[in-house]
């Protein structure tokens, strides 16, 4: 009976796979070339039998399509999103959800180093680290040297910072920049200030008699 | 919470808000409630009262968005919300025997003590706005704390400039004799 | 010294302590969220349920009837009090109405373009799929969708060659195919 259980799970599991691959193709083989429908359609696969997520795969190939890239560029596009998500699950952890692979892949791709997922995993253990990557990834890509960024959105998370914290700080250190701030030097010195905020208020900003008096649901 | 509605005009959120969108409305929050939060607290002279009377504000205020007018300030008519729901808070406490001016010699001491040993800048002020009624402090408020212009408080309160013109003066005549430092130049 | 400066110097001593914010003001802020939330859907918890909308069912027929009565009095309403409020666009949420879908609202200020559009991991990145509409008021671009949970990348297309990011949002990494996208994570909490 188990056995037959078993069986039956794995051949439907089969079919959902099978059909999950000739859906994509479909997909790929209306708005690409053939020849780079197939390529792109083999990384795919690949990354679904690795247990990666697949549409992030198929989207950026559509971007280079929009984009105007070649098909060259459409297959290395999709490659590079293909690996980097491979790396960004070695360094977050096999347990990582999809969407932290997906936000940790867009990290790595700005130049984050892979260790800084690694410690960014230990210093919020429990939590999803999606907003984190992502306020990470936003900073390299606005200037901020990787290793600086990695710092500070790790000390934030380490010191409990929530992500509307994270995005906050985000915001800060965007507007010090637009400003005329160093990118480093900003981004320092806001995570400085929430920092020292912090420590005079409690964790997570939050200041004495902060329990609810009033109507909450 | 951040505001997701950065860049845009307090009407343009507003509309966008009435419009469906969510990102809109916590933007108003984000936008107003310190300030609002600030003035009932100064007002009312109590944190939970002015929670109470800035929640109710926010609720009626985002359900009642279809009636701003956008030639207007939105903080305008969101403040002209709020001093309606701290008027009725207030005498709702008048009613129930709670009283927010307190005993005229405690007041005196403890503004001598704040002289002397307190650097709690917001606890003097407190003690010098325990010395005004409400028609007063609300006028002070409005003026120096929010910097609006007579015009607009008149708009929201309801009362004539010329009053407010009076009530402010005489409110910044008794918060500065309370004031440290505020007579000796420094 | 002048008193009109001097009054401006205790005016302005005064305004620093009123303004100073308490430790309070956080919590009470995030006390009011909930309470909003809550209140706008009841049946969904906590801070998500701010964002979660409610689903009605009805018959295709009955839908568009009301759809189009509905159009037709904003309209005539809309003409009376023209200028009255700013003419966000009203169209229906666009993409599929499910519980595993969120309402979303892309804006964007462009001023001079004659056409906007949204393209996405959401949309295959075809710009044909979501134009925005253009606010009728100011330079305002606006443009509703329901997006399933999650992380999505997205550009902004002007007028049909222009690839601009969401200047409100994080940015993703520098793409293989240039120029940097932005990003929205779809989550209940109001996206990004």
């Amino acid at each position: 009976m188990n056995r037959t259980l078993a069986l039956c799970l794995a051949l439907a599991v089969a079919t959902a796979a099978r059909a999950d691959e000739g859906s994509d193709e479909a997909r790929l083989n209306a708005r690409l070339a053939p020849e780079v429908a197939h390529q792109v359609s083999t990384l795919v696969n690949e990354a679904r039998a690795a247990g990666l997520p697949t549409d992030p795969l198929i989207a950026r190939a559509f971007e280079g399509a929009s984009r105007g890239a070649d098909a060259a560029g459409i297959v290395n596009g999709v490659r590079r999103q293909s690996s980097a998500q491979a790396s960004a699950r070695g360094a977050l952890g096999p347990g990582s959800q999809p969407d932290e692979i997906v936000a940790g892949a867009s990290a790595l791709l700005a130049g984050v180093p892979a260790d800084s997922l690694s410690h960014l995993r230990l210093a919020r253990a429990g939590g999803s680290l999606v907003i984190p990557l992502v306020v990470l990834c936003d900073l390299v890509a606005r200037g901020v040297p990787a290793d600086v960024a990695s710092v500070a959105v790790v000390t934030a998370a380490r010191a409990g910072a929530t992500d509307n914290v994270l995005l906050r700080i985000r915001e800060r250190i965007h507007t010090g920049i637009e400003n005329g701030g160093a990118p480093a030097g900003t981004t320092g010195e806001v995570v400085r200030q929430w920092l020292r905020m912090t420590a005079g208020r409690g964790r997570h900003g939050e200041g004495p008699g902060g329990e609810s008096k009033r109507k909450t649901p | 919470m951040r505001d997701a509605r950065l860049g845009l005009t307090d009407a343009e959120v507003a509309a966008l808000a009435r419009a469906g969108d969510q990102s809109a409305r916590s933007s108003l929050v984000l936008r107003h409630h310190a300030s609002c939060l600030r003035f009932a607290r100064h007002l009312l002279g109590d944190d939970a009262d002015a929670e109470d009377a800035v929640q109710e504000t926010f609720v009626r205020a985002l359900a009642a968005l279809g009636r701003y007018e956008e030639r207007n300030a939105f903080r305008g008519w969101l403040f002209q919300i709020l001093v309606h729901r701290c008027r009725s808070l207030a005498a709702g406490r008048m009613r129930r025997r709670e009283r927010f001016v307190s005993d005229d010699h405690a007041l005196e001491r403890a503004a001598v003590a704040g002289d002397e040993a307190s650097q709690d800048a917001q606890r003097t002020l407190a003690v010098a706005l325990a010395g005004l009624d409400l028609d007063h402090r609300e006028a002070f408020l409005l003026r120096v704390g929010e910097e609006m212009e007579y015009e607009e408080m008149s708009r929201l309160t309801g009362v004539q400039v010329s009053a407010l013109r009076m009530r402010v003066k005489r409110a910044r005549d008794h918060v500065r004799a309370r004031w440290p430092g505020a007579n000796d130049g420094s | 010294m002048d008193p009109e400066r001097e009054e401006k110097r205790v005016d302005e001593r005064i305004r620093a302590a009123y303004r100073q914010p308490s430790a309070t003001d956080e919590p009470a802020r995030e006390r009011l969220i909930a309470r909003l939330a809550s209140e706008r859907t009841p049946r969904a918890g906590g801070l998500r349920g701010w964002f979660a909308v409610r689903e009605y069912h009805a018959r295709p027929v009955w839908v568009f009837a009301t759809l189009v009565a509905v159009l037709a009095a904003g309209s005539w309403l809309g003409a009376r009090f023209a200028g009255r409020h700013a003419p966000i666009a009203m169209a229906p949420v666009a993409g599929p109405s499910d519980a595993s879908t969120l309402p979303v609202t892309f804006v964007l200020r462009a001023p001079g373009a004659t056409r906007v559009a949204v393209v996405g991991d959401f949309n295959n990145w075809d710009a044909s799929a979501t134009p925005m509409a253009h606010s009728g008021s100011g330079d305002l671009w606006v443009l509703n969708l329901r997006l399933p949970r999650g992380v999505h990348l997205y550009s902004f297309v002007l007028d049909g060659s222009e690839w601009r990011p969401d200047p409100a949002a994080p940015l993703a990494a520098d793409g293989s195919f240039g120029g940097h996208n932005s990003v929205i994570v779809v989550d209940g909490a109001g996206g990004l």
